[in-house]
């Protein structure tokens, strides 16, 4: 229970100390500042001082490459992120899907705000909006795909327009699945469920 | 002397020009006047003269003399006793016209002696007749003599010098005998012959005229200027004669030329030129009267004058019966021609009765192989029967261009049509054109055509069959074969009549060739409004199209978001009655959604995705797949035949297409029964695909607006009204029909008519492959 609680807290923080990162991927710190100082590890210095600080991508990026298991770092919760320009739109999925313990789940209105986000928190599946204001779905989906740190991300575009033949074009680009608006929610939460369970 | 020699050959004509100085350089290797008469020229011309020099010069001959009195008192009759002496004859005629008087005769004895000379004598056949000539000359000298005494021109033209310009009018033929005897006989010849003008002959034959060689003649002897002009003009029309002194002298020998012709005092082939009396005489202000009665005495006074002159005494009767002999030859030959005449009119009435008939059997819109039958048919009936076939040019619209195709029609001995060959010769052939006209097809000329012997081997003796090209404005429309000999017809008439069929050919074919555009152009026409109908159509969808896209994007987030939200009332409310009302809200909008896509889906090309398909296969899923209502007692007979072979169609659309027909037909009230049946309609291989219910059938405004989108004639509860829209755009984009129509006995029959649903080995091998 105690290591849940640390679990989650770890889940929340986005930036460790050496101490932490030792005590995450249960080695000593002295193995951390090792890693940290010949580079394996990547983080930064705090300004006017020598300590050292690694943000959790690169912690994460640090586990993944030393085979280091990630659940002391994860919440065990999938990260979902929701692109779509109409605000309802985005408080439905947020509403039906933050009901769902196995989802955590931000959002974004626009392409630009998507792209930042992805980085950031690194979703395990993002639900696109086809037509959004600066960029379109496609476009998106191959951006993220042909990205090495984020073709793993799963991807289901979902739109009220698309035809068959824009469908077709979506899976080339690396749409993992489409929905049409407007959806049966059951569905589509189950549908999000069995594509992040692959991850 | 004369050297007759130097005549020209008939078969090597020299080139015109040099030919015709030739001959008239000839004119100077002749010999002079006599002594007298140079000296009388030379003394008339000088400006000194005296009367008394010629007088003496006159009497110092006393044989011309004597003849030159004898003239003279012919001139003057009413003083010929008191003419006892060359001055007295000067005292009463004149001067000039004893000077005329000497030349006449000097002249005369000059050609007389060449005759002598050259030892020629009179020949019966036809050709020049010299003492014939002289008398036609003398009867033109009499003539002018009288004319100028009874005109108004005797004050500036003495009559004795009319006389001299009669008699030597002709100089110039006299002067082309003595040169070219032998070209002059064929002279006369051919205008005997051919009933044309000496003139015309002469420059025919020898490329000069005798007026040409008259006048270098005169010239070179220094005749007085009023006898050369005679010698060159005479003959022309009075309106047409310079304004010279003596015009009055010229038009009176022509006048008494014509009086002499018309008496058949002419020579052999010294036809009329065509001249008028009446005219002459209006010209020159001459009683037509008075002049016919001084040529009355015509015969006795040529007599007379020539026997002055030393030509052969003869009574004047004789040369009466002469000029009737003549006349009788001239009537005879004019029976001749009018025999001649008659037989060319009958043959000519032969030939128009053909045209005719032919064109009495044209029908207006006859096709090409019509009237080449009915060429085939006159041709039998102009000819007689026998072999006939006909070389068309092949103008088939797939010929490729640099390809000469022919046709080879070959004909029953009624002239029908017995068989026809495409033929194609080999390249190099000689062309329809450069067929010879009437050659004989020999072995020569199928060395040039060795294809055509193969087409006619079984037919004829090819050594028999001849070419006739049929010609026209447009050029050679095809050449007819035939083993007849042709009837010894004008060629006029042959080309009249195959000129006749070939532009009928040709007309023929212009006219087929036009109806041909005339359909090509309907056709394009109604392409065309097909094609705008179309477009305005695709022009509308596509305008629709995109006003459903935005649609769609606009009302299916709101719907999301309905829909969503009522889903979400659903999960959460206890109230059964509430929670049915959300569960409403829900489907709505579904069927809202559904409804745009559909809408958004008809708007969009439906480009067919084409695959080789089991129509076997299609069917039964078709009706396999049907949604049938829950208790029904419908009967559903399905005929296709085992031996279809595959379709090369898009089977989902034409799948959803079939489904829509049945679809209406189990929804038609009353039905019970539906056949479906796949057949391939036998004359155009058109695939039918067809729905037949026992319904009741459509009313007229449904088979009106059955392909509207969102008709429906059904009650509330009803589909969007896309069905049969969406069927007919998946049929079209097959090139194909979808047509619906009420059932004979009643039911409605919905068919789907594919026109190209045939694969190819190259379809089936690609699919095999992919």
């Amino acid at each position: 229970m105690a290591k849940n609680t640390r679990s989650s807290i770890w889940a929340e923080k986005q930036v460790f100390t050496t101490g932490e990162a030792a005590e995450i991927c249960n080695v000593s710190q002295q193995t951390i500042i090792r890693c940290f100082d010949s580079g394996r590890l990547q983080g930064f210095r705090v300004p006017g001082s020598r300590f050292r600080r690694i943000p959790k991508a690169d912690l994460l990026r640090f586990m993944k490459a030393n085979d280091i298991p990630t659940e002391g770092l994860e919440s065990g919760q999938k990260r979902i992120l929701v692109v779509d320009d109409d605000t309802q739109i985005v408080d439905l999925f947020l509403d039906v899907l933050s009901r769902d313990d196995r989802f955590e789940v931000k959002a974004a209105k626009t392409g630009y705000d998507a792209g930042l986000l992805t980085e950031q928190f690194k979703p395990h599946l993002i639900l696109l909006d086809y037509m959004l204001p600066d960029i379109n779905g496609n476009l998106v989906c191959q951006r993220i795909k042909t990205n090495p740190e984020t073709k793993g991300t799963k991807i289901i575009i979902v739109s009220g327009v698309v035809s068959q033949d824009e469908v077709d074009a979506l899976g080339k680009a690396g749409a993992d699945d489409f929905v049409k608006k407007p959806f049966n929610i059951e569905k589509l939460i189950d549908r999000v469920a069995e594509l992040t369970e692959a991850q | 002397m004369l050297n007759h020699q130097r005549d020209l050959p008939a078969s090597a004509p020299l080139p015109a020009t040099p030919r015709v100085e030739l001959i008239l350089q000839q004119l100077d290797g002749l010999p002079t006047l006599n002594a007298i008469a140079v000296r009388v020229i030379e003394l008339t011309t000088s400006d000194t003269f005296q009367a008394e020099q010629v007088i003496e010069l006159i009497g110092s001959d006393p044989a011309l003399a004597s003849r030159v009195m004898k003239l003279c008192r012919c001139i003057d009759r009413t003083r010929s006793k008191s003419i006892t002496s060359i001055e007295r004859a000067v005292l009463h005629v004149g001067f000039d016209a004893v000077r005329s008087a000497v030349l006449s005769v000097e002249i005369f004895d000059f050609f007389d002696q060449l005759k002598t000379a050259s030892g020629e004598t009179r020949d019966g056949t036809g050709s020049f007749d010299r003492e014939a000539f002289w008398h036609h000359s003398l009867a033109v000298a009499v003539l002018a003599e009288r004319l100028v005494q009874i005109s108004n021109l005797h004050q500036s033209c003495v009559a004795g010098e009319a006389y001299l310009a009669g008699l030597l009018h002709d100089l110039g033929f006299l002067a082309l005998h003595v040169l070219l005897p032998q070209s002059t006989d064929r002279v006369c010849r051919l205008a005997e012959a051919n009933g044309i003008s000496i003139d015309a002959a002469c420059n025919r034959i020898i490329g000069t005229t005798t007026h040409t060689t008259g006048k270098r003649l005169a010239e070179r002897w220094q005749l007085p200027r009023s006898i050369g002009d005679v010698i060159w003009l005479h003959g022309q029309p009075f309106d047409s004669l310079p304004q010279l002194p003596h015009r009055g002298l010229i038009a009176i020998v022509s006048l008494a030329d014509i009086l002499a012709r018309g008496r058949y005092i002419t020579p052999m082939g010294h036809m009329s030129r065509g001249e008028t009396i009446s005219d002459v005489c209006a010209a020159l202000e001459l009683d037509p009267t008075e002049v016919e009665l001084a040529a009355a005495t015509l015969p006795r006074e040529v007599s007379a004058r020539a026997s002055v002159l030393g030509m052969d005494r003869r009574p004047d009767w004789d040369l009466v019966l002469r000029c009737i002999s003549r006349a009788n030859q001239s009537l005879g030959k004019a029976n001749e021609s009018m025999r001649h005449a008659s037989t060319l009119a009958a043959q000519q009435n032969q030939t128009l009765s053909a045209i005719g008939r032919f064109h009495e059997a044209q029908s207006p819109g006859d096709s090409v192989m019509s009237v080449v039958e009915k060429v085939a048919q006159s041709a039998i009936e102009s000819f007689g029967s026998g072999f006939y076939a006909m070389l068309l040019p092949d103008d088939h619209p797939c010929q490729p261009e640099h390809e000469c195709r022919l046709q080879l029609v070959q004909f029953t001995s009624d002239g029908f049509v017995l068989r026809t060959e495409s033929v194609n010769p080999p390249i190099g052939s000689l062309t329809l054109a450069d067929l010879a006209e009437g050659a004989p097809l020999s072995m020569q000329l199928l060395s040039l055509l060795p294809w055509l012997s193969d087409y006619l081997i079984d037919a004829t003796d090819v050594r028999e069959v001849k070419l006739l090209p049929l010609r026209c404005g447009w050029g050679v429309c095809g050449v007819l074969l035939h083993d007849r000999p042709l009837p010894p017809t004008d060629q006029q008439q042959y080309n009249a009549l195959t000129c006749t069929w070939a532009a009928a050919m040709a007309a023929s074919s212009q006219h087929q060739g036009a109806r041909a555009l005339g359909e090509q152009l309907a056709e394009a026409n109604r392409l065309i409004v097909e094609t705008q109908e179309e477009l305005i159509n695709r022009k509308a969808l596509a305008s629709l199209g995109e006003i459903v896209a935005g649609a769609a994007h606009e009302m299916n987030n709101p719907l999301t978001i309905i829909s969503g939200r009522a889903q979400q009332l659903v999960a959460r409310l206890v109230d059964s009655n509430l929670r049915i009302s959300a569960e409403l809200i829900e489907q709505q909008s579904h069927r809202v959604s559904d409804l745009i896509s559909a809408l958004r889906e008809f708007t969009e090309r439906a480009c067919p995705t084409r695959s080789a398909t089991d129509l076997s296969e299609l069917v039964v899923n078709a009706v396999r797949f049907l949604e049938l209502p829950e208790q029904h007692d419908l009967d559903i007979n399905t005929i296709v035949s085992d031996t279809l072979p595959p379709a090369w169609i898009d089977a989902k659309q034409i799948a959803t297409a079939l489904s829509e027909l049945l679809r209406n037909a189990v929804e038609s009230k009353g039905c019970r029964h539906i056949e479906l049946r796949v057949q391939i309609d036998a004359p155009d291989d058109r695939l039918r695909i067809q729905v037949r219910d026992d319904g009741v059938g459509l009313d007229d405004h449904t088979l009106t607006h059955a392909f509207d989108p969102f008709f429906s004639s059904k009650p509330a509860g009803r589909q969007p009204g896309l069905g049969l829209a969406r069927a007919r755009r998946f049929v079209e984009a097959h090139q194909g029909r979808l047509t619906l129509k009420n059932g004979p006995h009643g039911g409605a029959i919905a068919t789907i008519w594919l026109d190209h649903w045939r694969c190819d080995a190259r379809q089936l091998n690609s699919q095999a492959a992919a």
